[in-house]
């Protein structure tokens, strides 16, 4: 009986000793602090061995999980566009697998919208928004009037349909377009911006059976 | 001659009815190791007592002593099952009441048993263990034949016996080791219980709140962390699904602050575990480092029996003649 407390006891503190201090990892793509801190960092690439560069176009949630016959939203985000290289238009062209997924719908962000109250119409209209489910390339338009907008926030969200298992890799193409607007007494100049990243952050969908 | 004969049985039958009439023969008690001369005056004492206090008529041994020398057999030799019988079918009775006494060094072991010849079984029997200190035998022969009629101890004997049982076991060592068990497996039960078991009740007082202080902390810290951790998760989690630049701003810096609180709970709470450990170990340690000697026990035993003192100094007075 004694033995059995003693035990007792003893397992009860090695319980209590076995809280953890939890791991403080920020993983949340959109965070611009730590996109910066990871571009600082020359040794951080990404799974295929891309580095970041900022600004960038990024996939949000980064990782998703689903299943077969399901719908899953993915949010196609600008990431930290700076306030003197502001985006005005883009033409944005995503690889999926097309054996697995297919694009059901694409839904306008806000990243344009804010410019509404300037009397843009930011909406992506049906001819701006493209997809082909036979070859696996999906493309939006979007643009702005004025000067564009900065910083970080959601262009489109894609819904897509689940039809088979595995996993599934979304990205952006090289094909991929972005362009700057500066206004003049006389007209609009467009300018494209080359260095916006297509390439660090991908979106991986996770399809269980 | 045919008057002779006739004389020898009538003779004969007046002893054969005369050993019927008694139902207990007393034997001598079996000395071993012990001065033979002293365990005849204890069988005197015996049977002083069997007659007066337990008042049960018993066989003059005089009489077993002339039997059993015609079979060349000494009483004071049994203490066995088979002698009591074969004695008992000899002088003719109904019980033995047969005892030794061996002595080891300053202990004593006294033994005894009646004996029921016709059913040819042990009614009862008693053995004690005891250190002999100041005259206790005599004490002791008395308690074990109350014990072996089923008779109640009168007061007097219950105290006496009682201190010299106390003193015996103090003296064998066995208080000592007992009080040092007891009070340890107490005091790795809950830290002041071994102390409270050995009447410390300041030190247990100590032993107990400090330890209680230390578990209080240790639980508390737990509780917070369990808390906390719950909260850095929801926090974790509304990071991780939050596209809201200024949202995610926010939850990375509360993110920051649980998590340093985090860490902050876990490593009292293993600074405080540390303590209650380290003084669980200690209080077991100075529970056995004080634990009381035999000594201490003596002077103990002797402080509880001093209201009795004058039953107890009667232990030393009793004789053989009493």
């Amino acid at each position: 009986m004694n033995k059995n407390i003693l035990i007792l006891i003893f397992f009860s503190i090695l319980f209590y000793s076995c809280e953890k201090i939890p791991n403080k990892s920020f993983n949340n793509p959109l965070d611009t602090e730590v996109a910066n801190k990871i571009l600082s960092d020359t040794t951080i690439s990404n799974k295929f061995g891309d580095k970041l560069n900022l600004p960038a176009l990024v996939f949000f949630p980064d990782t998703i999980q689903s299943n077969i016959g399901s719908y899953f939203e993915i949010g196609v985000y600008a990431l930290d566009i700076k306030e003197n290289q502001k985006l005005a238009m883009c033409d944005i062209f995503i690889d999926f697998d097309h054996r697995k997924i297919e694009v059901d719908s694409i839904l306008p962000g806000i990243f344009f919208d804010t410019d509404s109250s300037l009397g843009f119409v930011p909406n992506i209209t049906e001819e701006k928004k493209t997809f082909s489910n036979n070859n696996g390339l999906l493309q939006i338009s979007a643009m702005g009037l004025n000067e564009g907008n900065h910083g970080t926030s959601q262009i489109a969200k894609i819904v897509f349909k689940v039809n088979f298992d595995g996993e599934i890799i979304l990205s952006f193409n090289n094909r991929s377009k972005f362009l700057n607007a500066t206004k003049t007494p006389s007209n609009i100049l467009f300018k494209e911006l080359e260095n916006i990243n297509t390439d660090f952050f991908k979106g991986t969908i996770i399809v269980e059976k | 001659m045919k008057s002779f004969i006739t004389y020898q049985l009538i003779i004969f039958s007046i002893i054969c009815v005369k050993l019927n009439s008694q139902n207990l023969a007393v034997l001598d008690i079996a000395p071993i190791n012990y001065e033979h001369d002293y365990s005849l005056k204890i069988s005197k004492h015996i049977r002083n007592i069997i007659k007066n206090n337990i008042n049960i008529k018993i066989m003059d041994i005089n009489e077993i002593s002339n039997i059993l020398d015609k079979e060349d057999i000494d009483n004071k030799w049994c203490a066995d099952k088979w002698c009591s019988r074969e004695i008992g079918k000899l002088i003719n009775i109904n019980q033995i009441f047969s005892s030794s006494i061996e002595k080891n060094g300053e202990k004593l072991n006294i033994f005894g048993m009646i004996y029921d010849v016709e059913k040819d079984t042990i009614l009862k029997q008693y053995n004690y263990l005891f250190f002999e200190e100041k005259n206790y035998l005599f004490t002791e022969i008395e308690v074990m034949i109350y014990n072996l009629f089923d008779k109640d101890l009168p007061q007097e004997l219950t105290v006496q016996h009682e201190y010299i049982h106390q003193r015996s076991q103090a003296l064998l060592g066995i208080t000592e080791k007992k009080n040092k068990k007891n009070a340890t497996i107490r005091s790795a039960i809950f830290p002041g219980l071994g102390h409270r078991y050995l009447n410390k009740k300041p030190l247990s007082n100590i032993f107990f709140i400090t330890q209680s202080f230390f578990m209080t902390n240790v639980f508390y810290n737990y509780f917070q962390y369990r808390q906390t951790s719950n909260f850095y998760n929801d926090l974790k989690n509304d990071y991780n699904s939050s596209d809201n630049n200024d949202e995610i701003k926010n939850l990375r810096n509360k993110i920051n602050e649980e998590h340093i609180s985090l860490k902050s709970y876990v490593n009292k709470r293993k600074v405080f575990t540390n303590y209650m450990i380290g003084f669980w170990i200690f209080n077991i340690y100075h529970i056995r480092k004080n634990s009381p000697t035999t000594i201490e026990i003596l002077e103990e035993i002797d402080k509880n029996f001093s209201n009795n003192n004058l039953i107890i100094n009667k232990i030393n007075q009793k004789t053989i003649d009493e």
